[in-house]
């Protein structure tokens, strides 16, 4: 997992609960590094085990803190990366469309990123389905919290539902994705 | 193999969206989606040089010389939309003598992207320009990151240094703390090391001077018990230190003496008093002597008590001697009182024979033999005045009058009123000061000193001046001080010392009336309360000051 998905972790935690929980966090996952490079490459276990000491010292179930880093994730992203969101649509629908060549450009500039997969069909005015492909497992929760803070960015409404899972023994993973003006 | 494979416009459009092709006239003919959008007033056969400045190849004029680098890279400078360059070649189609450009936009910040509008739509998808600048903008956020964290790293740095200059000044002034210490410590050292020199040295000459002393010495710790006796203690006993050692001593003592002793130690120790007691101690020959015992409490540097050291003086012959003296004493007291009591008899019949016989021959004298028997008669009255005196000497101490605490003031103005007429006749000024305290004594005695030494002040006066006496009383130390100042005769002072003799004068009896016996009295009486009498003055014709001091106990006299 690069840098800058646990930055953007240990960021969110100190927003939101304080240096000194971060501390208690990072002792309590049995991290060493004081901070992420963003662009560096880190095993996915240190995320793992962050999200594990971050739920145990937080209270806070995994997914629920998952889906709320989906959310953070997207906001954060619309400061440092503005101009590749606009860059990727200017309208929900695209963006969504979008995201897969984004990936794998993305992928392609960076060994070793192992992007997600997305992909829209059934696209309506108001709807569509979102598959979504990942080599990881148990982030399905932070695509949830990325649909609806998108969707915020567009000015929408989103509910998103998840209609297949690899939890309930699919393949991948598949939400029916309503959207309305906000 | 066909040349077949053209494209149409739509594929045209979808792979080189940022195509446009050229007439002869150089007039726009045609244009792709993404040129549209983002130059509207690109239609309609407009010139090309309206539309773009050909940056490179430069100064290229007309469709001619187009043609003819179309083998060179072709930069295009938008001049409706700012920042717009478009880098692509220019393709000649000889079926159409037109020219078609294809290329896409050149951006060298990923802020472009935003200023120009674009989209990743306005691309075709093998276009690798959106990977580029996706390329830009992770080394723009690499950036960033990494002047953050070198920010960071910097912000640490200074706090490192600051604790470690915080941690090398803490270092550096526990150093000097420390080097202080240390040298306080060695400074310490060879104080103390001086200290026990000086201590061993003090104990050496203590040790011989104390068995040198010919006196027995011991010394006792704060329990009371002795834990040190002197040679010539060890000598005189003929013990060793070890039978001697805690209360080992006592077993030498006289068992009349023991309690008494053992009393007096402890009630002194316990009050931290010096003392004196005299008990009877076993020589080694196995016979008593009587030693004085005189003991002082023993205090450190610091004044903390740390016991008694004493010292005992052989005093079996003073004691002998003075036991000798009491008795030749008392003999001479009791010979004293029966030789004045009994001669007074037959000096009376003699005064009284010699009146009888002065009367009966009262005309038959003349005025010389009137002289001759009022000489005798005066004589014998003189001596019955002098052995009047004389009985009262020897009765000081043996009245049998008790001594009891007495008011010093009362027995003052009692006096004061016997010797009252002498002193109105006298015409004396008194005056009397000071604290007049109780005092343990005899009533009468302590009364007759007073009377005498105040009425000797009347008395021996300097004719034509007025007597002034002062009598003094206050406490100096433990002792009672009676002071009686007068301005009379006053004293030669080498005749200081005959003054409280029996039947000294240092005046003739012809200018002061006495029997020489008065201030022998004083000093009788003075004793007989274990106190002093002493007299000073200046000279004749100086005044006098006679003092009398008196132990404030007790003590059973």
């Amino acid at each position: 997992m690069y840098g800058l998905v646990n930055k953007t972790l240990q960021e969110m935690i100190i927003d939101r609960y304080g240096n000194a929980k971060w501390e208690e966090i990072r002792k309590e996952s049995e991290i060493e590094p004081l901070f992420f490079i963003a662009m560096e490459c880190y095993p996915d276990e240190m995320t793992y085990k962050l999200v594990a000491g971050a739920s145990s010292v937080l209270g806070v179930p995994a997914d629920q803190l998952i889906r709320s880093f989906g959310e953070h994730w997207f906001q954060v992203a619309k400061v440092g990366y503005k101009e590749i969101l606009d860059f990727a649509g200017d309208n929900f629908v695209d963006f969504l469309k979008n995201l897969d060549n984004m990936h794998t450009r993305v992928g392609l500039i960076f060994t070793g990123f192992r992007p997600p997969s997305f992909k829209c069909t059934e696209v309506t005015d108001s709807s569509l389905r979102l598959h979504y492909y990942s080599e990881r497992a148990g982030l399905t929760p932070l695509v949830d919290g990325l649909l609806v803070s998108v969707g915020k960015h567009f000015s929408l409404e989103v509910d998103a539902v998840l209609d297949k899972s690899r939890a309930g023994g699919d393949d991948h993973d598949e939400f029916i994705v309503h959207f309305r003006k906000a | 193999m066909s040349s077949g494979f053209g494209l149409g416009p739509r594929e045209l459009d979808s792979v080189f969206p940022f195509h446009f092709v050229i007439d002869s006239d150089t007039r726009v003919i045609r244009a792709g989606p993404a040129i549209q959008r983002l130059l509207p007033d690109f239609a309609g056969g407009k010139k090309l040089d309206s539309l773009f400045r050909i940056k490179r190849p430069a100064n290229l004029v007309g469709y001619r010389e187009i043609c003819e680098h179309s083998d060179q890279l072709f930069l295009l400078e938008a001049r409706s939309l700012d920042k717009l360059l478009l880098k692509g070649q220019m393709l000649y189609l000889p079926h159409a003598d037109a020219i078609v450009f294809i290329g896409a936009p050149w951006l060298t910040d990923s802020s472009d992207i935003g200023a120009l509008g674009l989209t990743l739509n306005d691309f075709a998808i093998h276009d690798s320009v959106p990977d580029y600048l996706l390329l830009l903008h992770t080394l723009k956020t690499s950036l960033g990151d990494a002047q953050a964290l070198a920010e960071q790293l910097n912000v640490m740095n200074r706090q490192l240094e600051g604790r470690i200059e915080e941690r090398t000044q803490e270092v550096v002034s526990a150093n000097a703390t420390l080097k202080e210490a240390n040298h306080r410590l060695l400074q310490e050292i060879a104080e103390r090391r001086r200290a026990e020199q000086i201590l061993f040295e003090s104990e050496s000459r203590f040790r011989m001077m104390s068995d040198s002393a010919p006196v027995l010495i011991w010394m006792s710790g704060t329990d009371k018990l002795c834990n040190y006796f002197n040679k010539g203690w060890l000598d005189f006993t003929g013990r060793t230190p070890e039978q001697e050692m805690g209360n080992g001593w006592a077993e030498g003592v006289h068992q009349e003496d023991f309690k008494r002793c053992l009393d007096t130690y402890v009630s002194a120790f316990d009050a931290r008093q010096e003392f004196s007691m005299e008990y009877r101690l076993r020589r080694h020959d196995g016979e008593y002597r009587w030693v004085v015992d005189h003991g002082v409490p023993r205090h450190d540097n610091h004044g903390i008590f740390l016991g008694y050291i004493g010292s005992c003086v052989d005093i079996t012959e003073r004691k002998e001697f003075e036991e000798e003296l009491k008795r030749s004493n008392t003999e001479l007291e009791q010979f004293s009182y029966a030789v004045s009591h009994d001669m007074r008899q037959p000096l009376r019949m003699i005064s009284s024979y010699l009146q009888l016989l002065e009367r009966s021959l009262a005309g038959q004298l003349d005025s010389e033999k009137r002289d001759y028997f009022n000489f005798a008669i005066d004589g014998a009255k003189r001596i019955d005045q002098m052995l009047v005196a004389l009985l009262e000497y020897s009765r000081v101490g043996r009245t049998g009058e008790p001594t009891v605490w007495i008011e010093s003031r009362a027995v003052l103005d009692e006096a004061l009123q016997f010797i009252q007429p002498a002193l109105d006749e006298a015409q004396a000024k008194l005056s009397i000061s000071g604290d007049w305290t109780r005092i343990f004594a005899s009533h009468d005695e302590i009364l007759r000193l007073i009377q005498n030494l105040i009425g000797n002040a009347a008395k021996y006066r300097v004719a034509g001046r007025i007597p002034e006496i002062t009598v003094t009383s206050g406490m100096v130390k433990n002792e009672w001080r009676l002071c009686v100042a007068d301005n009379g005769v006053g004293i030669i002072p080498d005749q200081i010392k005959r003054l409280f003799q029996v039947f000294q004068r240092l005046q003739s009896r012809e200018a002061y009336e006495g029997t020489g016996i008065g201030l022998a009295l004083c000093r009788k009486i003075a004793e007989h309360h274990k106190g002093r009498i002493w007299a000073e003055s200046a000279g004749e014709g100086k005044g006098s000051k006679f003092y009398v001091a008196l132990p404030v106990s007790r003590e059973k006299i």
